[in-house]
């Protein structure tokens, strides 16, 4: 793997904050792009976990989506040149910001909700005993 | 809010078909039942009474207690007089209920029947209920663990002005455990005006300590509940504490997977979408193939 120099191109690593990168690498003919996905807490990142490895067992339906991640990131696309062949380009790219921006939410979303069932559960049983 | 119902449905059902139909139309075969505290049920269908007996497992240790007397207590119910001096081998409780015997209330009779288990924690617990609302010459009855399941446990301590119970819930892995976190944290944080609760995560509290001595402090959390005077005023009010008190650990743990079943949902409808949005970027000649 990455053995022929003549063949990659730069790798290039994008980071928002120190826990939330982008590594994308490029080859002459595919793309590989890897996204560490930001995780506050323990259960941000059980979350994430689940929620990555719930893709990654219906990566044959995405196509795009690495059934691995890169080791260090949380998830990985590959995007080769038959993909690009078969879909549009920019609706390729739009996918990947979209992904990017409505995993965080979901995952922080999902947090919340799980946060307020607790206390609800919780609030439920003390009321009982009156 | 979903609270889990307390009684036995299978024994209910059984006891009340029998009230309906009679024993000559019961059916023959015996049925066998164990809820998730592992206490079982065995119901047979004997030539002139009907047979129930029942496995306490872990509760049992409340009916051998010399200085509390919890079987007094469970006479005072209709099914009381069909409790045997001996139980069945390999049970702790045994009733006959004759064929010709038609309660008062038979919906009441198979309801409370039905909730045998509930019973009996209730009829131990009320020795110490009675010292909390007594204002002098108290005379509190020794603590008692109850090892209820494998590596769980409820420890019942009587103090002058309330009666504690503390549970050790284990969680069967370290996700189950983040998320149990979360239930536990939020038990503590509750305003509602109810039970005194404490938490801790891992280590018991240091007044029982000793108590929970032998089991790990992995994947395990402790809540402590403390039942006042408020919550013991009335006879009503004991039982429903003592009701709650003892369905919490199933309460907790049927949410904690139901969040875990709503994470799921949530997750496969966040890939549709995800899949939807992909789609876009293939040509309409291709969609209109697959179609």
């Amino acid at each position: 793997m990455r053995t022929s120099k003549e063949l990659l191109l730069q790798p290039i690593v994008l980071n928002r904050t120190d826990k939330e990168q982008v590594l994308i690498e490029g080859s002459i003919n595919s793309v590989r792009i890897s996204i560490k996905i930001k995780q506050a807490d323990a259960v941000e990142v059980i979350l994430t976990q689940r929620f990555t490895k719930f893709l990654e067992q219906r990566a044959e339906q995405f196509a795009i989506l690495r059934r691995k991640p890169v080791k260090g990131y949380d998830i990985s696309f590959l995007i080769t040149n038959v993909h690009v062949e078969q879909m549009f380009k920019h609706k390729l790219i739009e996918f990947i910001v979209h992904f990017m921006s409505e995993i965080d939410k979901e995952i922080s979303s999902i947090k919340l909700d799980v946060n307020a069932r607790a206390r609800s559960v919780a609030q439920t049983f003390a009321s009982s005993f009156l | 809010m979903l609270h889990l119902e307390t009684g036995n449905n299978i024994v209910k059902e059984s006891i009340s078909r029998h009230f309906q139909v009679g024993l000559s139309n019961a059916p023959k075969s015996s049925i066998t039942s164990t809820d998730y505290d592992f206490v079982s049920y065995a119901i047979d269908f004997e030539k002139s009474f009907v047979k129930l007996d029942v496995k306490l497992h872990g509760f049992a240790v409340l009916l051998n207690r010399s200085d509390i007397k919890v079987l007094d207590y469970l006479k005072t119910f209709p099914f009381g007089q069909h409790i045997q001096t001996s139980p069945s081998s390999g049970f702790d409780l045994t009733f006959h209920i004759p064929e010709e015997y038609t309660p008062d209330n038979p919906t009441e009779y198979c309801e409370q029947i039905s909730k045998i288990k509930y019973y009996v924690f209730h009829g131990f617990l009320q020795s110490y209920y009675k010292e909390v609302t007594k204002k002098e010459n108290k005379s509190i009855p020794d603590p008692q663990l109850i090892e209820y399941r494998r590596n769980e446990a409820i420890y019942i301590r009587g103090l002058d002005d309330q009666v504690e119970i503390t549970y050790r819930v284990l969680f069967d892995d370290n996700d189950d455990f983040e998320l149990g976190k979360i239930f536990i944290q939020e038990f503590q944080e509750t305003k509602v005006a109810g039970p005194g609760i404490y938490t801790f995560i891992g280590k018991p509290p240091a007044a029982v300590a000793k108590a929970f001595s032998r089991y790990s402090q992995n994947l395990s959390a402790y809540l402590v509940l403390c039942l006042r005077e408020q919550l013991l005023a009335n006879s009503t009010k004991c039982l429903r504490s003592s009701e709650m008190a003892l369905a919490f650990r199933n309460y907790l743990q049927f949410h904690l997977k139901c969040s875990k079943a709503y994470i799921h949902s949530r997750m496969r409808n966040k890939t549709t979408d995800f899949i939807k949005v992909l789609n876009r970027a293939k040509p309409d000649e291709d969609k209109a193939k697959a179609r």
